[in-house]
Parts: C-alpha cells; sequence; structure tokens
C-alpha cells in the first residue's frame, strides 16, 4: 500500500484543469437521489473498461451477505495516476459511499472510497498523497 | 522556435495580419520575423511533421440557451458530470484526474474554443428540428428505449467530437499521402486521406466519415462525408445527421500546439454551417496510448434496464 500511495502524490505537481470524462451520463445510470454507503471487505477489483468496478462483501441487518459492485474511474485514468491492479487488495475492508444504479440493484457509482485507517482513496484532492492539489 | 506572445483569440490568418488589426506593431514585427523564421520539419513525402500524442481542448462548447438535459444538467447545475473535475459533483474527482496527468507541463492557453460562429452561440437549427432534439433529450432520462441511450455509453465510435478529452489523448501519425489520428477513447482512428482521391459513394456511411485532406502552407485542411447519423455532438446534440458534412483546419501554431476550427454543415438539422474551435497540445514525454475498449466491461445497459433475461458472461 505504501507504494500505492508514494504514486498518488504525482497528483500534487498537476495543475491544469480537465473536465472529468466519463463515457457516460451519471443522472441516466444512477440515481443522485439514493445515496448509498457501505462497509465490507473487498471480494474483487476488476480493471476492466471503460470503467474500473471494485466488488464488497456487505452484511444487511439480518447478516445476510450481499455483494456490492461500485464503478471506479476509467482505467487508463486511475493507471496515469500511479494505481495499480492490485492496489487494493482482496479482503480489505473499505467503506464506500456513492449512488445506487437505477436498475435497483446492490449495484452503484463510488464516490468515495475510505481504507481502515481513515485514508481515502479515488475522491480527488483528498486522495492520500495529494495534500489537495489535485482539485481542478 | 519563434514565440509571440498572445492574448486572447488566435486567429487562423497570417500573424502579421492579427497584429496589425490589433495595432500592435511591435507584436507585428516580431511576427513578421516569425512567420519568416518558422519552416517545420517535414515528412519524407514533403508534408508539414504533425506528428506527436496530443490533447484536445475546448472543442466541444455549449451552445447559447442549450435546453435543460435530463442525463447530465447544465455546467450550471451542481449535478452536472460532464462539465466538472473538481469532485463536487456525484462523481468523484479522480474521474478527471487522469487529464491533469496528460496535461502536466503544459501552461494555460488563451485560444479560441468552442462554438465561435455565430459569436453569440445560437445555433441556426431549423426550428422543426430543435424542437426535436429537445423532445429526443427528453426521453433520455429514463431511457425509453436503446436508441435513446447516449451514444458514448453504448460504445459507439465517437466520430469528430466524443472523444472524452478530459482522459484520452490524440496521436497524430503520417505517413505517405496520408494522416492517422488514433484515439485513446474506444481505441478508434481515422485517416485523412491526402492523395487526391474522390469520396467513397454514398451508400457507405460511417461512426467516423470519410476523411480527405489537403495541406495549404502549415495547415491541414480535412473534408469529411459519408458520416452514419448515430454521430453526437454533445449531450445536448444528441445526433447529427447522415448530411453532415465538416471541413477541419489543424493549423500548426507551434512545436507544441495546434490550433483546430471544425466546419459543422448539416444541412438536415441547421439552416447554415458553424463552427467550433479549440486546439491540440503536446503532452509530456513517455505518456503513451493505452488500450480503451469501450464494450469491455460496460455496465451502463444493465444499470438502466436490469439484466437480460437469460443473462450470460
Amino acid at each position: 500500500m505504501k507504494m500505492l500511495f508514494g504514486a498518488i502524490t504525482i497528483l500534487a505537481c498537476t495543475g491544469a484543469s480537465s473536465p472529468v470524462s466519463a463515457h457516460h451520463a451519471f443522472a441516466a445510470e444512477f440515481d443522485v437521489n439514493q445515496p448509498v454507503k457501505v462497509r465490507g471487505a473487498v471480494t474483487k477489483v476488476e480493471w476492466v473498461n471503460p470503467h474500473a468496478w471494485i466488488y464488497v462483501d456487505v452484511k444487511d441487518a439480518d447478516g445476510k451477505v450481499v455483494n456490492w459492485h461500485f464503478e471506479l474511474g476509467p482505467p487508463n485514468a486511475l493507471f496515469r495516476l500511479g494505481w495499480k491492479k492490485d492496489a487494493i487488495p482482496v479482503g480489505t475492508e473499505v467503506e464506500i459511499t456513492g449512488f445506487r444504479a437505477k436498475n435497483g440493484e446492490s449495484v452503484g457509482n463510488g464516490r468515495s472510497l475510505i481504507l481502515p485507517d481513515g485514508k481515502e482513496l479515488f475522491s480527488g484532492g483528498s486522495a492520500p498523497g495529494s495534500e489537495g492539489g489535485a482539485k481542478q | 522556435m519563434c514565440v509571440l506572445p498572445t492574448g486572447g483569440e488566435v486567429q487562423e490568418r497570417p500573424f502579421q495580419e492579427i497584429a496589425m488589426r490589433d495595432g500592435r506593431f511591435a507584436i507585428a514585427m516580431l511576427a513578421a520575423a516569425c512567420a519568416g523564421a518558422q519552416t517545420l520539419p517535414r515528412t519524407p513525402d514533403g508534408q508539414p511533421d504533425i506528428q506527436g500524442m496530443y490533447t484536445r481542448n475546448g472543442v466541444v462548447g455549449l451552445e447559447a440557451n442549450p435546453p435543460e438535459n435530463p442525463i447530465d444538467p447544465s455546467s450550471k447545475n451542481p449535478l452536472s458530470v460532464s462539465n466538472r473535475g473538481d469532485g463536487l459533483g456525484p462523481y468523484p474527482g479522480v474521474f478527471g484526474q487522469g487529464g491533469a496527468v496528460l496535461r502536466s507541463g503544459q501552461s494555460r492557453q488563451q485560444r479560441r474554443t468552442g462554438i465561435v460562429d455565430p459569436p453569440d452561440r445560437k445555433l441556426p437549427w431549423k426550428p422543426e428540428e430543435d424542437a426535436k432534439r429537445r423532445e429526443f433529450l427528453l426521453h433520455m432520462n429514463p431511457a425509453a428505449d436503446l436508441r435513446h441511450v447516449e451514444l458514448n455509453a453504448r460504445c459507439a465510435l465517437p466520430g469528430l467530437f466524443q472523444g472524452e478529452d478530459g482522459n484520452n489523448p490524440y496521436q497524430f501519425l503520417q505517413r505517405a499521402g496520408e494522416v492517422m489520428i488514433a484515439y485513446d477513447y474506444n481505441h478508434t482512428s481515422r485517416v485523412i486521406h491526402l492523395d487526391g482521391r474522390p469520396h467513397v459513394g454514398p451508400a457507405i456511411r460511417l461512426f467516423m466519415g470519410d476523411s480527405l485532406g489537403r495541406w495549404e502552407g502549415n495547415t491541414l485542411v480535412a473534408d469529411t462525408t459519408n458520416f452514419n447519423g448515430r454521430v453526437a455532438y454533445s449531450r445536448e446534440i444528441p445526433y447529427l445527421s447522415e448530411r453532415l458534412h465538416t471541413t477541419e483546419r489543424f493549423m500548426i501554431a507551434d512545436a507544441n500546439t495546434i490550433d483546430y476550427e471544425v466546419t459543422i454543415d448539416d444541412p438536415e438539422l441547421f439552416t447554415k454551417p458553424w463552427k467550433v474551435a479549440g486546439y491540440f497540445t503536446r503532452v509530456p514525454a513517455g505518456v503513451q496510448s493505452m488500450e480503451f475498449a469501450c464494450a469491455e466491461g460496460s455496465q451502463t445497459l444493465v444499470n438502466m434496464f436490469g439484466k437480460p433475461p437469460e443473462s450470460t458472461k
């Protein structure tokens, strides 16, 4: 994990603005009125185009385990930012906030991902090592 | 390298003309010296060498008073995601930060961007076509059917305007008689033929169109027809017609910059042509193209409509 945080520091040096580049419009696919927050263990990170996906086993109130899927950034962007495929090992406990997909399944867009030590990933200027410099 | 001071718009006219028009005589003299000294490297077949990997900037702009777009409200709306990279929208900021790496070291430039003609950005829509477009947008969220899912989300080839410029660079390559532009986005490409051939026949319709080009000094002019009607300009203009005819001008401004202007002539939708400008800027050394195979893992349709009855992996 140390290597990961080191790689992320390159963000602090970049200043030019660029638009968000999602290949699809958010509101057609996800419901901004259905924010979700889950906590659980990572079961898989899929490094696929056009978006990477992270899968997390989440226990509901009855103890039933549901596997949630959250969309992440495009792999080419994540790679250029220093992320590697194995950056978040299976079994890592994470808390993910995001917005649920319109199909009502256990699927969402990952707005932020917090590790057990409180470090927040993928959320831009608050990413480890960025010191806020990456905000555009 | 000869560097000119820039201030505001950059016109595709001789440097001297711009400077004299503005009354900046000192700049005019410098410009004249620069223009004379600007001898670009050439490819073996004599073309100005335009090769390299670039980011594209500012090519798509909002028209004046765009319709409310239910899939991605305008930049004034806090829910908008396509126009902001500050992490304040529902997408995490990381979505826009791959582009920050591509743009590291690039200086901010004051160049012509967005819709430049007409100057008020009120596009010359045929009223009935504008009405159809607005009605179409209303059926995109929730998507009434597959046709109302935006083309990029369906992983369609991006055409000239939908290359997701934030994260995806463009690589210009040249060989005898042609210029190829390789898109990172959706890993597609277009070839601009310089050999004087005619356009392909009208029965052939293409996402990327059929491009014929010529060099006018240091400007590559590309004439493109034979589009298939499944090319969007933006989220507010979700389609252009098969009659779309574009004329692009790629002007090599300096060693790191290509000024760009495209005339969009679509007589099916508009009463007259309109123009959009932007520019390409060279990326830092070491940036490589990466496969962006959109179809690989797109879950957009499932997220919108649910899984098909018999889903197969």
